[in-house]
């Protein structure tokens, strides 16, 4: 081979290499800036959706739905409390969501409710992807409580009461439906493991409201049910996919509750060395429940004392208590 | 001839790379205000609604954009420990209420404030729980970028 014809081979090949190396940078640019625009989209996303539950947590008794673009979903992470969408993660800014882990599909019903214990703790989120479906099962579906729980959820949810011996047909309708997912609630009653029917679209609680349990497969946690506070915790442990994010979720609206009280610890103890006679007494005795609730989960006790308290401050003419 | 041809293309290589790269800073810059003041909206949304600062206790009808004073002194008094607790809330910022009529008087109820503040004011109704009573007051709000 003479040396003008290796010099043309080489160049050649120099132009293949450097002509390959160039593509791949090209090509490997444009795949990182499309990375680059979804993750912008995404967290775009997640910043408009954190603005939606911020504006909800202001409003209480409010029920809404939220419209979703297509191919957007939203991931909920208990322990970190953080959105997630894709790489993208934002804080929950509002204190307390309640919902299934994933929100995807075209509409989200949303529902605020207040917690009082007896003081206004915060507002609770709720969350439910439209093609989720509930079905309440009891054994009397006319029993007044059976009645009341059910009526704590918005009608503008999938749900529907089924007694036990009519939950087979209930649920094979809504399976029928081929995005359906559902969520079988026993009130008063024990697991029917109807989960076998369709194992990734069924799930199954238990709440036993005179006990004040749920039951989330074999474990059980408390409801902290009373008179007064009913509505919250079980609405917690319907929407919710399992019990540990149960178990964040209650531990966050104690943890707000602490918060809470300590400042109306501190509140009721500057305010008996301000006033006189009565409504000294009222609110001096009532650092001691507050005490406590900022200590303990003790809410059933305490609330019926804040209570009574609340209303002799009122009869005295004092401030509120809370 | 050649190498001049070059040499401005090159140059001109070099200034849209530079164009580009400064409107990429300059756009990421309005895009981080632009953030950074959707916070503050936010922090203002959550001050004016915790249960911490709130009037309900004061037994009015007046509860919107209204704090109550014994409460203010309340959170005042907090161990900054316990304050730590409040960055998921107001994460880096600064949160003050100042009493503007009849006396003045300034509550500094929250400081974990870096560089480059956004300032909001928003004017509330400040309640004497014990007189039973409204005077005026301004809450202040500065947030970094985070």
């Amino acid at each position: 081979m003479k040396k003008g014809q290796a010099e043309a081979q080489f160049n050649w090949i120099f132009a293949l290499v450097a002509g390959a190396l160039i593509l791949s940078l090209i090509v490997g640019f444009m795949f990182r800036q499309q990375q680059i625009s979804q993750d912008k989209a995404n967290e775009d996303n997640l910043r408009e959706f954190q603005g939606v539950l911020s504006a909800l947590k202001l409003t209480e008794e409010r029920v809404e739905t939220i419209k979703l673009d297509p191919g957007v979903s939203f991931g909920v992470d208990y322990k970190s409390n953080v959105l997630i969408m894709g790489k993208a993660q934002a804080e929950i800014t509002t204190d307390v969501v309640a919902s299934p882990r994933s929100l995807t599909g075209r509409e989200l019903d949303a529902w605020t409710k207040p917690v009082m214990m007896p003081a206004h703790i915060t507002n609770v989120v709720f969350l439910s992807p439209s093609y989720r479906h509930y079905v309440f099962v009891a054994n009397n579906v006319n029993d007044p409580d059976v009645k009341e729980f059910y009526g704590l959820f918005p009608d503008s949810i999938n749900k529907m009461l089924a007694t036990a011996f009519g939950t087979d047909a209930t649920v094979q309708n809504i399976l029928q439906q081929p995005d359906a997912k559902i969520r079988i609630v026993y009130i008063n009653m024990p697991v029917q493991n109807k989960a076998a029917l369709a194992p990734k679209r069924i799930s199954e609680i238990s709440l036993n409201l005179s006990s004040g349990t749920v039951t989330f497969g074999t474990k059980r946690y408390p409801l902290y049910y009373n008179s007064d506070m009913k509505s919250i915790m079980p609405q917690i442990a319907v929407l919710v996919d399992n019990g540990d994010d149960y178990n964040v979720t209650v531990t966050r609206i104690f943890d707000r509750g602490e918060e809470v009280y300590k400042i109306l610890r501190l509140r009721a103890a500057q305010l008996s060395n301000i006033y006189q006679w009565d409504c000294r007494d009222i609110f001096s005795q009532a650092i001691s429940p507050f005490t406590e609730l900022e200590n303990s989960r003790n809410v059933a006790g305490n609330y019926i004392t804040l209570k009574s308290y609340y209303d002799e401050a009122e009869s005295a003419g004092c401030a509120n208590l809370y | 001839m050649f190498e001049s041809i070059l040499v401005v293309f090159v140059v001109t290589i070099f200034i849209v790379i530079g164009i580009v790269i400064y409107a990429s800073l300059q756009g990421n810059s309005s895009q981080r205000d632009a953030i950074t003041e959707l916070r503050a909206s936010r922090v203002q949304h959550s001050a004016l609604t915790m249960p911490e600062f709130t009037c309900e206790a004061c037994g009015g009808s007046l509860r919107d954009n209204c704090f109550d004073t014994a409460k203010l002194d309340a959170f005042i008094s907090l161990p900054s420990a316990t304050k730590d607790k409040y960055y998921s809330y107001f994460g880096k910022s600064k949160l003050a209420v100042e009493q503007k009529y009849p006396q003045e008087m300034r509550w500094n109820l929250y400081d974990k404030s870096g560089e480059g503040r956004i300032r909001a004011y928003m004017p509330i109704l400040l309640c004497n729980a014990t007189q039973n009573t409204y005077n005026f007051g301004v809450l202040i709000i500065d947030v970094s970028p985070q």
